[in-house]
């Protein structure tokens, strides 16, 4: 549903995006996960047309967001950061405004607007005016404007951001049962967050992927880390018993020339995966996978 | 188109369902009704120059201008600012939607800000001021160009709002952009790069929208804004897509583009300007060339050079260039100059070298022969206005047609005809400035149509001059002499033209002499029943009561001199009747030597000649008197018709049952008509027949005390204090609900 292919952004000489390359299956729930800087918002905007990338190639539901950006914007919705919305409008107005905008049909615009008031508990605050809402409201109103067309693609940008400690759960809960009707692909900052909600986590450093793996439960008594992982073995190796809390590296099984099949033994307790992240990253390694090792007792003791 | 109502709707919410727009439609009103208030009581007006009025002024388009822009400056730029034009580009709306869809909502708003200033007249009327009549020619033209030219500069208001965030530059931005264009006549960049009158000179709005308003309209303005305008939309999506890409490739794209566009735009400009169309939407026809002009215009053979030496803050500056743009339209060998002194004194110096009269404002008429200097001042009759006010100066007596059709003719005839008139039998003289028994009006008329007029006193050796171009007997109140009719036979034998004018009851001797050419003039007078009388009237005027003398022709002849006459009031005053002899109408080729007689005009069948001189009042007597129709002006010509070409001049003849009709309290309107064109048919001066020019304009009138203050209290604070309250309305309810 989304492919994203060597995909660059430059501004000037600083590169916001350096071949980044991922795909995510239709009615897929993933997350961009990264600090500031790292690039996870031009990834969205460019997958909303918002902007170009200078390189590579970016496909959203069969079309290329450069040359067929109405086709994509007419199978998106799109939740940015700092959710702008038209502050004059009622919430309900601003609904039906922007269903009638995406093409919704006229007979249909207010069963939709009620829909999406009911999907994103709005019911209450429909008739005010979203300038006066707090800003966890206004964070569902511009939810509830993504949603508002049945988009095929959810792209969300920091949704969680300025929710309070009460709303997050419940917005995290209807990101995660939007997935199968729609294929979502949401940005923060947090990996727990990221992990809590979906399968599908792209760590961004820098404009760059450092893992693209399904979520893992975070066992602190696993000690046993399987690892794909791309570059010079002997460099990886010794890299990685280097590490802190790592008791040695072992070769699992054949690789497929260039990816290297690792399981990592390490102390118990010990969660040595963000001191491999900036290993690789450091390295320019690629990691293709990493989890905890299943039915792992955390290795020897 | 569905997507762009919606988001044009969503514009026009965002003005009317807010007090922000209603806010800037009352200082938008407050400004340019304080200004149309202050014109208005500082002098005399009619209704249909309200808009020329208040188009004429800076001040108002500094108004307009910054009106356009406080309405697009946030266009874009606040959508930027806020994050919403995020909203707007991820919705499946294409970006020239989105530019099209701002700009249009901005004009709407501009043009319903508007709507109240062009309904002043309206209002004027309504208050009880009668100075002319609303003409809705000049209001639709005001109309026309206000919503053209703002919806230009809300165009470029459009595109400066889609390169920045700041609403501040946007806005600044566009106000100094738009004043730019719109005052870049006043720049003397213009007089070193374009010469005026060019292509460029249709860029200069300042120049046209007094025209515009004024009921004169001109396709180029209207063509070279819309083309501007479409670019400049054009490059504000252009903007837009690049601000996507920002890459190298994709701004060298844009730049071909651009450059692409504006060779189109240039090619439509030039195109504009050399096929125009002019139009005159005025009710009264102002700034229409009148038949006359227009048949010299088309005859013109020669090339002549009109430089108009005038500064645009002369009184009637704008009439003038307009009345000769008309002249520049319809002339093909016409070619014009606009010639500022003080921009360009070199230029005055060069006329000056031509004609001294240059050295005050004036229109000079140069053909490869002959100059003619037209100055200005000379044109400009003082108007009395009803009621005791004076104003000198009013452009409402502008005789600026007449005398330059006049100057036309005087460069491109080589030879002025000579015509005499016949004096010493009680003739009216020349010179003579009399109401009834004059015609000195006439001979200034005539003097204007390139004629040289000599009176003629036959000795006992009588004979007409051999440079005679045509001779004139006009109200002989004697029996002419033996020698004199024996001249005039001989002159008529060789080729000759006469125009007679003579009166009933006189006997002249030419009675006789007219008979030889088919014509005898019958010893009565026609009395007539007014046109306008009721049917009692008519039935009185069976006993006598309720006639008139004054005869109005309605049943004018087929003929080259009256055709283009059919309709204009021409009014005779007791005209003798005439009667063709031999039956009328144009004989066979064949008969060459026989006169072709053409009834000119004919009292109607209202009318009745009147045989007794001395009943008074007037009655019908069935034995002796005669019913209408009877004809009082005929044509006659002998000779060779008009597609036989041997080399030979037809006689012609006019003759005209009164004399009294051409005299200085007669001749104007059809009157001079009928008179110039009968002596320019004998002159066989085809081209310049049909009606003359018209003064044009109505009385301007001041306001009295009463409206004055009305006036003031509307204009000033009813409009704008209406949009006011209105926008607190709307706020207080938005706050309730």
């Amino acid at each position: 549903m989304i492919a994203v292919d060597q995909l660059g952004k430059r501004y000037g000489r600083i590169a916001a995006l350096d071949g980044l390359s991922f795909e995510i299956k239709k009615g897929g729930v993933a997350a961009l996960v990264g600090g500031n800087g790292a690039g996870k918002s031009t990834v969205l905007r460019i997958l909303s047309t918002l902007t170009a990338p200078t390189d590579g190639d970016a496909v959203v539901c069969g079309y290329d967001v450069v040359q067929d950006a109405l086709d994509v914007r007419r199978r998106i919705g799109y939740l940015a950061e700092n959710t702008p919305l038209y502050g004059d409008q009622r919430v309900v107005d601003f609904l039906r405004f922007r269903a009638a905008l995406k093409g919704v049909a006229k007979g249909e615009r207010r069963e939709r607007v009620q829909e999406v008031i009911r999907q994103c508990s709005l019911q209450g605050v429909e008739r005010r005016r979203i300038a006066t809402l707090s800003r966890g409201f206004q964070k569902r109103v511009g939810l509830a404007d993504a949603l508002v067309h049945l988009p095929e693609v959810l792209l969300l940008d920091e949704p969680m951001v300025g929710l309070d400690a009460v709303q997050v759960p419940a917005v995290r809960e209807l990101i995660g049962s939007l997935a199968g009707r729609h294929t979502v692909l949401f940005t923060t900052h947090s990996r727990e967050e990221a992990e809590a909600v979906c399968r599908q986590v792209l760590h961004l450093q820098r404009g760059r992927l450092v893992t693209a793996a399904p979520p893992v439960p975070r066992t602190p008594a696993s000690g046993g880390i399987y690892l794909e992982i791309r570059g010079d073995h002997e460099a990886i190796c010794q890299g990685i018993n280097a590490l802190a809390g790592v008791r040695r590296v072992e070769t699992a099984g054949e690789g497929d020339g260039r990816w290297h099949r690792l399981v990592i033994r390490t102390d118990v307790g010990r969660d040595v995966r963000p001191d491999l992240f900036a290993l690789a990253a450091n390295h320019q390694w690629v990691i293709r996978e990493i989890r905890l090792e299943e039915g792992d007792p955390c290795a020897d003791s | 188109m569905r997507r762009f109502l919606i988001l044009w709707r969503r514009e026009l919410q965002l003005c009317f369902l807010t007090p922000v727009g209603y806010f800037q439609t009352a200082v938008f009103l407050f400004l340019s009704g304080s200004l149309l208030a202050w014109k208005l009581m500082a002098g005399a007006f009619d209704l249909s120059s309200i808009p020329a009025i208040l188009f004429s002024s800076v001040f108002f388009w500094l108004v307009v201008l910054a009106t356009c822009s406080m309405l697009t400056m946030r266009l874009v730029a606040e959508e930027r600012t806020a994050g919403t034009w995020d909203l707007l580009m991820t919705a499946p709306i294409h970006e020239g939607q989105i530019v099209a869809a701002k700009f249009m909502g901005a004009l709407t708003v501009f043009v319903v800000m508007s709507l109240p200033i062009l309904a002043v007249p309206f209002f004027l009327r309504a208050c009880g001021v009668t100075a002319g009549e609303i003409d809705g020619g000049p209001l639709a033209g005001a109309a026309l160009i206000l919503f053209w030219v703002g919806a230009f500069f809300i165009a470029v208001g459009t595109l400066l709002s889609c390169l920045t965030r700041s609403q501040a530059i946007a806005g600044i931005g566009a106000l100094t952009v738009n004043g730019v264009l719109f005052f870049w006549g006043a720049f003397p960049i213009r007089s070193a790069v374009f010469a005026e009158g060019g292509p460029a000179l249709v860029m200069d709005p300042a120049h046209y929208v007094q025209a515009f308003a004024s009921g004169f309209i001109d396709s180029r303005p209207l063509i070279v804004l819309a083309l501007g305008g479409l670019l400049v939309l054009f490059f504000a999506v252009q903007a837009i897509q690049w601000q996507r890409f920002r890459t190298f490739s994709e701004t060298l794209n844009l730049g071909m583009a651009l450059v692409l566009a504006l060779g189109l735009m240039s090619l439509g400009v030039i195109l504009a300007h050399r096929h125009y169309r002019l139009a005159d939407w005025t009710r009264s026809h102002r700034y229409s060339l009148s038949e006359k002009t227009l048949r010299i215009l088309k005859n013109m053979t020669e090339r002549v050079e009109v430089t108009f030496v005038c500064r645009p803050h002369y009184t009637v500056y704008g009439d003038l260039r307009r009345l000769l743009m008309q002249y520049g339209d319809h002339g093909p060998t016409l070619h014009l100059e606009w010639v500022d002194p003080d921009r360009d004194p070199g230029r005055v110096e060069e006329l000056l070298a031509q004609d001294a009269a240059v050295r005050s404002e004036a229109v000079v008429f140069k053909s490869p022969t002959q100059v003619r200097t037209v100055v200005l001042d000379d044109l400009l009759q003082s108007v009395s206005e009803e009621g005791g006010a004076f104003h000198p100066r009013a452009p409402t007596g502008l005789a600026a047609e007449e005398t330059f059709t006049a100057a036309l003719l005087a460069v491109t005839e080589p030879v002025k005809p000579v015509v005499y008139f016949l004096m010493g039998h009680g003739e009216v003289a020349l010179d003579d400035y009399h109401p009834e028994r004059g015609y000195s009006t006439l001979a200034r008329l005539l003097r204007s149509d390139h004629l040289e007029l000599k009176p003629l006193l036959l000795g006992e050796l009588a004979q007409i001059p051999p440079d005679a171009a045509a001779l004139v007997i006009g109200g002989p109140t004697h029996r002419l002499a033996r020698n004199a009719l024996t001249a005039i036979a001989e002159y008529l034998n060789r080729s000759g033209r006469l125009l007679l004018l003579t009166d009933s009851g006189v006997v002249t001797g030419l009675e006789s002499l007219l008979e030889d050419w088919g014509v005898r003039m019958n010893h009565d007078r026609v009395i007539s029943k007014p046109l306008l009388a009721g049917v009692g009237d008519a039935l009185a005027g069976a006993r006598g009561v309720g006639v008139t003398r004054e005869l109005e022709l309605t049943r004018l002849g087929d003929h080259p001199i009256t055709g283009p006459l059919q309709g204009m009031l021409i009014t005779l005053y007791q005209p003798r009747t005439l009667t063709p002899l031999g039956g009328v109408g144009t004989d066979a080729a064949g008969a060459v030597d026989k006169p072709r007689i053409t009834v000119l005009a004919s009292a109607g069948e209202e009318s009745w000649a009147e045989t007794d001189f001395q009943q008074t009042p007037p009655n019908f007597d069935p034995e002796t008197d005669r019913r209408g129709p009877a004809p009082v002006a005929v044509a006659i010509e002998r000779g060779p018709a008009g597609w036989v070409a041997m080399g030979l001049q037809p006689t012609r003849l006019v003759v005209i049952g009164d004399s009294h009709f051409a005299a200085n309290g007669r001749v104007g309107g059809g009157n001079q008509d009928l008179a110039r064109s009968s002596l320019h048919w004998l002159l066989q001066r085809d081209f310049i027949l049909g009606p003359s020019p018209r003064l044009g304009g109505s009385l301007p009138r001041v306001l009295e005390g009463r409206q004055r203050t009305l006036v003031l209290v509307a204009l000033v604070v009813g409009f704008p204090g209406c949009a006011l309250l209105w926008g607190v309305l709307v706020g207080w309810f938005r706050r309730r609900v």
